[in-house]
């Protein structure tokens, strides 16, 4: 039997609940952590088979066992969403490992495994119908989170309630061929990716939650993956224009006020909204160039965002709720730590040598031809957000350190590991970025061929 | 290719040149990522290294273009990238990554790899136990491949890379003493004005990509192999004709031209040269001294052509350069230390070479810019043992030396003033972009927090701990 023909993506679904029950059964906390690291481990191994199957083998021998027990083919790998769910199961994975042992709690391990085989459920799905009904459900782990820890969650379950009604309202309407449903659906996932002015909740979630919530409710983008499986089909050429706009307005505006932020969280949080909506300025031109350019960045993005958040949770870790008005001087404390976060922050920013760099070269390539403002308006935005990057990397690590110098800080095996990792993903993905920028090509032809 | 063939040997030679600088950003990067510093006799032997194998690389590839009459070695291309061209169809977007060795860039490379040992032998003893000595040299080697990728560019795109690793290097080198306040705030003005810069370079990058050239600066200067004509007859470096019309040339000269500005300091950017002297004294003679500050006049040489193209633009090169010039010979008169003076007698020198550019001078600019870089490490490096120079003088001529006395009213007050102010350039920089930009974006956050506290109510306050 060959290894590629077992049904790898249904295993990826179903070993992090397993993993879940295993660990609410035991009361030893590293008994708990071990066992979610395993989990999220083997989740990711078997995505990424997944994503190997899909491209070795052809779509006929590929098992899908609910086409076998529903009849009906629901989760499926294709050209668009193959690397997907391994970038997710990815995510989950790091941000498993370099958890610091002060946050080990058996609820929240818990809890993030089920989240993590909701997301690979959601980026797995090609029905419409039942992604939709995916994305509903995903908005309820955070809000139970805040409401559980006691969290002001007003502001998060408001916005996603909202996002919820026109979400459903939405897909109403494209299924009775109401026009008015696409532009209802495309708010709704405007809403849900954090687009100006629907952005302030994930400020919010990212200032009163913890940051591995945000990030994982966040990173993986299940708005972009959204609106080019629910929107593009039906969107028109203006409709596309103006999500570009206002997505290019959203990636100046939120770099902009990242570069003034006196809160690390705050920080991160819009220089998140910033990149992200970078990515729905490529989907406005609609060309495979900058749709592959978009597609590259998603991916880009998703690592070196998480690197980032993962620096910023080791920084919180050790030295609490940053503030951003004077100079910490952690650089003597933490100098892998110091260096990790520069190198993600420079690579979700196009540093060359990184993926973001290739990626937002064929975005801004892709957009010059059909609307060159944007183009400038992109170019703009990276320089920005550039700046803050290193602003806050010199507020943070420079200066003169207020800790006592015997006290000694540095970065756990795990977490070296981890920003290890995610540094050498990040560099040989920008030094031979080809086998992806091929694979997210024809990820764009397949969604260009779906509008209608 | 076999191993008689003289490309083969060129290609040899070229491809060390480019790797023994990758090798040291390498080594030096993981040991630091791993904690496994090297020590400090490793690190400096292997900058040092590094500069003589490049050195050697050069040389050779020097004498067999010299042997063989050639003026033009190019390195690749690879297509690095492609967007499309799978089942037989047109690739929408190619980034190709090339290695051109001319007139320009030999003897640009040599210069910084002699100066990039020279400046590691020095920095070996000035930074002895130094306690950022590793992440010296780790910054060192990033800023020597970012000048070597930029010295031997061949497309717009593999010198826009170069580019951005010398302005990191630069900006982080600057505020290497990172617990006094002085060099992280400077460090951080130098790092927005090259942010700034390099947008543009990136914008000329893109707009050049559309143009015929793709961003090839051979294609860009109308070099290309032609049947029936010898290597040596073709157009290289300073030759050519800009393949781009005039307006074109308007659009992609201006850009390059601002980027230029950033990065070599004219004017109105000038005011961050000095800012760039809190670093340790071998970075501020090797990169404001000798090679970063003239990279800006090196771009403007490879892209020469464009330049000749358009009369409004090699004036307006003229004139930046000119006024640059004038503007720091009398900053420099009024600086009340060494470095800040001697950063302002390199302005005037980039300044003069930049003019010389925009009055359609090729070899000159060249010739002067390698002589400067010379000068200007040497001055740097002496500046830390200055007064004790100026000592041994004053005791060998047996009187105090003259340092001048400033009098008059008015006007030279006046001048006086506004040399002591740099020219007011950080100021207006200051008050008319940064302040207006900072005090909006902080209107708009005070105004999103109170729309955050409307909406989450009393709650907010109650989480908040």
């Amino acid at each position: 039997m060959n290894l590629f023909t077992l049904p790898w993506l249904e295993i990826s679904f179903v070993i992090p609940v397993i993993g879940a029950m295993v660990l609410s059964l035991s009361r030893d906390i590293d008994f708990a952590a071990r066992c979610s690291m395993v989990s999220s481990i083997a989740t990711f191994v078997s995505a990424v088979f997944a994503f190997v199957a899909s491209g070795v083998i052809p779509n006929d021998q590929i098992p899908n066992l609910c086409q076998d027990w529903l009849n009906q083919s629901i989760f499926r790998l294709d050209k668009l969403s193959g690397p997907l769910p391994a970038v997710v199961a990815l995510l989950f994975a790091l941000t498993v490992l370099a958890t610091p042992r002060l946050l080990w709690n058996r609820a929240s391990l818990s809890a993030l495994l089920l989240v993590e085989s909701l997301q690979l459920a959601t980026f797995s799905c090609i029905d419409p119908a039942t992604l939709v009904v995916l994305l509903a459900v995903g908005v309820i782990p955070p809000a139970v989170k805040l409401l559980v820890q006691g969290k002001p969650a007003r502001v998060f379950i408001g916005h996603m309630l909202i996002f919820v009604t026109l979400l459903f309202s939405g897909w109403y309407g494209i299924v009775h061929e109401q026009s008015w449903g696409v532009v209802v659906l495309a708010l709704a996932l405007l809403l849900r990716t954090g687009i100006v002015p629907g952005h302030l909740w994930f400020v919010h979630l990212v200032e009163h939650a913890s940051l591995s919530t945000s990030l994982l409710f966040m990173a993986s983008l299940p708005g972009v993956y959204a609106a080019i499986r629910l929107v593009m089909p039906y969107a028109t050429s203006e409709m596309l224009d103006t999500l570009g706009h206002v997505g290019l307005f959203t990636a100046i505006y939120s770099a902009g006020l990242a570069t003034v932020q006196r809160d690390l969280r705050r920080f991160f949080a819009y220089v998140f909204l910033s990149h992200s909506a970078l990515i729905i300025v490529g989907l406005e031109s609609h060309t495979p160039t900058s749709l592959t350019g978009a597609m590259t960045l998603w991916i880009a993005m998703a690592i070196s965002q998480t690197g980032l958040c993962l620096s910023l949770r080791a920084v919180e870790a050790r030295f609490g709720r940053i503030d951003l008005s004077g100079h910490h001087g952690l650089y003597s404390q933490a100098p892998a730590l110091a260096v990790g976060f520069l190198l993600t922050g420079l690579a979700s920013v196009g540093f060359p040598g990184t993926l973001s760099f290739v990626a937002s070269e064929i975005l801004i390539d892709g957009l010059m031809t059909s609307d060159p403002v944007v183009g400038i308006g992109l170019v703009l935005a990276a320089a920005i957000n550039g700046i803050a990057i290193v602003r806050v990397y010199l507020l943070v690590f420079t200066g003169k350190s207020l800790q006592p110098s015997l006290n000694h800080f540095e970065i756990t095996q795990r977490e070296r590991w981890v920003i290890l990792s995610v540094s050498a993903m990040i560099l040989a993905s920008g030094l031979y970025p080809k086998p992806l920028i091929l694979d997210r090509h024809l990820a764009s032809e397949q969604a260009l061929k779906n509008q209608h | 290719m076999t191993l008689g063939d003289m490309e083969f040997w060129q290609a040899c030679c070229g491809v060390i040149v480019l790797a023994a600088p990758t090798a040291l950003v390498i080594t030096l990067g993981v040991t630091s990522l791993l904690d496994r510093k090297l020590s400090e006799r490793t690190a400096a032997t292997g900058v040092m290294g590094t500069c003589f194998i490049g050195v050697l690389g050069m040389i050779c590839l020097l004498a067999m273009m010299l042997t063989n009459d050639q003026r033009h070695i190019v390195i690749g291309p690879w297509n690095w990238v492609s967007v499309g061209g799978h089942d037989g169809e047109e690739a929408h977007y190619h980034f190709v990554i090339k290695f051109v060795f001319d007139r320009l860039s030999v003897p640009f490379v040599l210069l910084s790899f002699v100066l990039c040992g020279v400046i590691g032998a020095f920095a070996n003893r000035y930074m002895h136990r130094e306690p950022g000595y590793n992440r010296f040299f780790s910054l060192y080697s990033i800023f020597l491949l970012g000048m070597v990728v930029t010295g031997a560019a061949g497309t717009i795109e593999t010198l826009f890379a170069g580019w951005e690793l010398v302005g990191l290097s630069s900006a982080l080198l600057i505020a290497f003493f990172h617990d006094r306040p002085a060099p992280v705030r400077n460090g951080l003005w130098v790092w927005i004005i090259y942010r700034i810069a390099d947008a543009a370079l990136l914008l000329a990058a893109v707009v050049l990509h559309h143009l015929s050239s793709g961003g090839d600066f051979d294609l860009l200067t109308g070099y290309r192999e032609l049947p029936n004509v010898e290597p040596i007859d073709l157009p290289s470096w300073p030759f050519g004709s800009a393949m781009v019309t005039t307006s074109q040339s308007y659009i992609v000269g201006g850009l390059v031209l601002f980027a230029a500005a950033g990065k070599s300091a004219l004017i109105p950017f000038s005011g961050w040269l000095p800012r760039a002297m809190e670093g340790p004294t071998p970075s501020s003679a090797v990169f404001y001294g000798a090679l970063s500050v003239h990279l800006g006049a090196f771009l403007l040489l490879r892209i020469s052509p464009v330049l000749d193209e358009s009369a409004i633009l090699s004036v307006t090169v003229f004139v930046l350069g000119l006024s640059t010039a004038i503007f720091a010979a009398i900053a420099g008169r009024v600086q009340t230390d060494i470095k800040s003076a001697l950063s302002f007698a390199s302005l005037t020198q980039v300044g003069l070479i930049v003019a010389e550019i925009g009055l359609g001078w090729r070899y000159i600019p060249l010739i002067h810019l390698l002589g400067h870089a010379c000068l200007r490490t040497l001055q740097f490096v002496r500046a830390p043992s200055f007064l004790q120079d100026r000592r041994s003088l004053e005791n060998a001529i047996g009187v105090r030396l003259s340092v001048g006395k400033t009098t008059g009213s008015g006007f030279l007050r006046w001048i006086y003033r506004f040399a002591m102010e740099r020219g007011y350039l950080d100021a207006i920089l200051a008050d008319y972009i940064i302040k207006p930009f900072v005090s909006l974006f902080r209107k708009i956050d005070r105004f999103e927090r109170g729309i955050t506290r409307v909406l989450a109510g009393d709650s907010a306050n109650k989480g908040n701990s």
